[in-house]
């Protein structure tokens, strides 16, 4: 149903050490590029152009692209035929042919996302443009193990109610660093390493592909696709949580470092009253299906206090195109802090070459649940680097 | 947005310097590298130079470019000088194999430093080897004075060096951001006019060919990542000790620009000072910083060198400083582990090599005694005294020759 290859990325026996390959074969030089491969790449490049800008015509995707006007009539082509791209109004008016304009239809493919945390599961369905279309959230469940598959069973066939089989592309699972740090070094045995029950959750999905990743590489990969860092060519993001991370987004990815299973918490020291508070007052909200009271004062200025030097590292050392505040806040609170943040940046710190502006992910407290789901919206349909790399390694 | 380009082949990165030569028929007076660059020429270029000998058949496996397309690209590159054919293998059975090897006479190119404290211009080679340098200790040079000291040392070089001229494939040119703006204590007004020049644009008497200019220690980057340790470490952050402090960062290869290509502007980040105050790191750790330091007691120094010189007091203040300078670096190393985590951190700059060694030395041990649970690997990078030179100098290499994945950057 989907014509994109998913090359190394679905198969199931490499589904585990993916992540420590890819940041293997980045680090290596490039490879050349063989033209089985780009027909891959230029597929995912067409499709994102028509996601992102349509509705477009054939001839601006031409420009666009700039690959041959042939090329892009045969891509197109699939993709209408597999119906992730709708052919919508022509424009009349001007002289001869009218010209047709595409468009990503939303319900072309569906994607399912998971957040395991700490104490609490979600699971969402987004469809083809980012919208989530359904979601559920169940809290603290005690034993991982069985209630993760309880939850995820009844879930999974009540959320999927509806939508064809074959449109769904595949299930993205986003847990904290922590949880999922201990993967690359015990390598094999992934149903210890992430505290889920993988074999299960594959039995349930059948043949769905399933993609894993740090709750900050979903977040970040769910904005790239649909949210603000679509607009940015660099971006810094900031998850906010009991212990806050954040990670670099630069080449359409997040930026691991040289060593990735290291956990970067913004706050390596401390655990941080401000962000606990936040936490437990949106749970509470969510819970209580009500809004969430107002922030304080006093929390806006703690939390400033804390992220205002950070804020200003940042800027000086990467000179990111935006700064990105998303994760399990009250929406209104994130929005104080960002708001906040920019007038203390300008404020503090005029001297400094470069002020980025703090916004809210687009997301906001979904940016992880929404992120999940997007893994495999990124892996299988968006023109990624790793679509250009030559599937082998280069040793070490 | 930029402008809507060809995915394959590349040509010249976007965004480059590199001045159009337009379509006159007469040969340019200056050397143009015969071949069309496009990715998979760069890639196979990039493999045979920092590998030193290879095969072809090598090459199609590092690579995974097929045969065929191998043995067209090393022909290109055979026919441009860029590489020689040496002598056989003989491992194995059978016909034995061709190795290929960089040629470091296939082309030249020419690096100018400017900077508050003096100007030096460099010929280096494919190899990165530095055929020739000319420096002058000229404080505060303004324009018209950099414009004559390139005209004679271009010369000087020509005749030193003994390389032909005509085989220079670029001039680089490397020089801090904000020359002319930012304050500094003993500016002359007429600095500003670095402020609205075209830097390019001013050795043009002597030079016609490719021009590019960039951030001193962006080039010094650069040239580290392409010719010095960044070979081994692919992501890591340079740290340029010059009159101020500057930084560039490599990931995974690549020069890291930034949005507005303000990236690593090290000696803008805040630290904290012994009473308490804060400012900015450059303020405390730089070659200006440590020579204020010594004018403040009396000792006057005119040039790096007169650092390596210095006894009693003098020795003792700057034993002083590096231990300052190491507390104030190892804060901000926690903060670059935080947010880039690198294989390394390399320094460099104007500051003597053995003052960078001792540095680097006092920053690994202070990281020790902490018992520093991420250990980040801090030295002297390879190129370090001249690396805006030899950066700048790399420069039109990196455009014309080598892979980027800036040429894979979305639309």
């Amino acid at each position: 149903m989907v014509p994109f290859g998913a090359g190394t990325w679905s198969s199931r026996s490499t589904m585990t050490d993916r992540q420590p390959q890819t940041a293997r074969r980045l680090k290596a030089s490039l490879s050349g590029t063989n033209l089985e491969l780009t027909g891959d790449y230029n597929q995912r490049l067409v499709y994102q152009a028509i996601r992102a800008k349509g509705p477009i015509t054939r001839n601006a995707l031409t420009e666009l692209t700039g690959l041959a006007k042939p090329t892009i009539a045969g891509i197109v082509k699939r993709l209408v035929r597999s119906e992730l791209v709708l052919e919508t109004g022509r424009i009349y008016g001007g002289r001869g042919q009218p010209a047709v304009h595409l468009e990503a239809n939303p319900e072309g493919c569906y994607s399912i996302g998971l957040h395991v945390d700490e104490d609490q599961l979600s699971l969402t369905v987004v469809d083809a443009v980012g919208h989530p279309v359904r979601r559920s959230t169940t809290s603290l469940p005690s034993s991982p193990r069985t209630r993760v598959n309880e939850f995820f069973q009844h879930q999974f066939i009540e959320l999927t109610k509806g939508i064809h089989r074959e449109r769904i592309i595949g299930l993205g699972v986003a847990m904290p660093d922590s949880m999922s740090s201990g993967r690359s070094s015990d390598g094999g045995n992934a149903t210890n390493a992430v505290g889920l029950d993988l074999m299960a959750l594959s039995e349930i999905t059948r043949d769905m592909p399933i993609y894993i990743d740090s709750d900050l590489a979903a977040a970040t990969a769910g904005e790239l696709l649909f949210g603000v860092g679509a607009t940015l060519q660099t971006f810094y993001f900031i998850l906010l949580d009991v212990r806050p991370v954040g990670g670099l987004v630069m080449h359409q990815a997040l930026f691991r470092g040289a060593h990735p299973s290291h956990k970067r918490f913004l706050f390596p020291d401390a655990e941080l009253t401000w962000c606990r508070k936040a936490v437990a007052v949106e749970r509470e909200a969510r819970r209580g299906h009500q809004a969430p009271p107002e922030a304080d004062e006093s929390w806006v200025e703690a939390a400033c206090n804390d992220l205002l030097p950070l804020v200003i590292s940042i800027n000086c050392l990467l000179n990111p195109g935006g700064l990105l505040l998303g994760g399990q806040f009250p929406q209104e609170w994130l929005e104080v802090l960002a708001e906040r943040c920019n007038e203390l940046l300008l404020e503090c710190a005029p001297q400094i070459p470069s002020h980025a502006g703090i916004q809210t992910a687009h997301f906001g407290a979904d940016v992880t649940l929404v992120g999940a789901a997007s893994l495999p919206m990124r892996a299988r349909l968006s023109p990624i680097g790793e679509a250009l790399l030559k599937g082998h390694d280069h040793g070490n | 947005m930029k402008a809507p380009r060809n995915r394959f082949p590349f040509r010249s990165q976007p965004g480059s310097a590199a001045e159009d030569n337009g379509p006159s028929k007469s040969p340019p007076p200056y050397l143009t590298l015969d071949i069309d660059a496009n990715h998979n020429q760069r890639v196979v270029f990039q493999e045979i130079r920092t590998r030193k000998r290879v095969t072809r058949s090598e090459l199609a496996n590092i690579t995974g470019l097929t045969k065929p397309t191998i043995v067209n690209v090393s022909r290109q590159l055979l026919q441009a000088g860029l590489i020689v054919e040496a002598e056989r293998a003989t491992l194995g059975r059978g016909q034995p194999a061709w190795v290929l090897e960089l040629n470091p006479d296939g082309a030249y190119s020419v690096g100018l430093n400017i900077d508050r404290d003096h100007l030096s211009l460099i010929a280096l080679d494919l190899g990165g080897r530095i055929r020739g340098r000319v420096s002058a200790e000229i404080s505060f040079a303004l324009p018209d004075e950099a414009k004559s000291f390139v005209a004679d040392a271009w010369q000087t070089l020509a005749t030193r060096s003994k390389i032909p001229l005509s085989r220079v494939a670029g001039f680089g040119i490397a020089m801090p951001d904000d020359l002319g703006t930012l304050a500094f204590p003993g500016k002359p007004a007429a600095y500003s006019a670095w402020a609205d020049i075209d830097v390019a644009g001013l050795f043009r008497s002597t030079y016609q060919g490719p021009t590019f200019v960039e951030n001193d220690a962006v080039a010094a980057a650069i040239g580290e990542s392409q010719f010095g340790y960044g070979l081994d470490a692919p992501t890591f952050v340079y740290i340029l000790i010059s009159v101020l402090l500057g930084g560039g960062i490599v990931i995974n290869r690549n020069y890291f620009r930034g949005e507005n290509g303000r990236s690593g502007e090290i000696g803008f980040m805040q630290v904290k000072t012994a009473a308490d105050a804060t400012c900015s790191l450059q303020d405390v750790v730089s070659l200006g910083a440590l020579s204020e330091r010594l004018k403040s007691h009396g000792i006057k120094i005119a040039r790096p060198d007169d650092l390596t010189h210095l006894d009693g007091p003098g020795a003792i203040l700057v034993d002083e400083w590096l231990e300052e300078a190491c507390g104030y670096l190892t804060s901000i190393f926690a903060q670059i582990r935080q947010f880039i985590d690198p294989d390394a951190i390399m320094l460099g700059g104007r500051l003597p090599e053995h003052l960078l060694d001792r540095l680097a030395t006092l920053c690994q041990q202070q990281q020790e005694d902490a018992r520093s649970a991420h250990w980040i690997d801090v030295r002297r990078a390879k190129l370090s005294s001249d690396a805006p030179a030899i950066g700048a100098a790399i420069l039109p290499f990196q455009n014309f020759l080598l892979p980027s994945l800036q040429m894979l950057e979305r639309f």
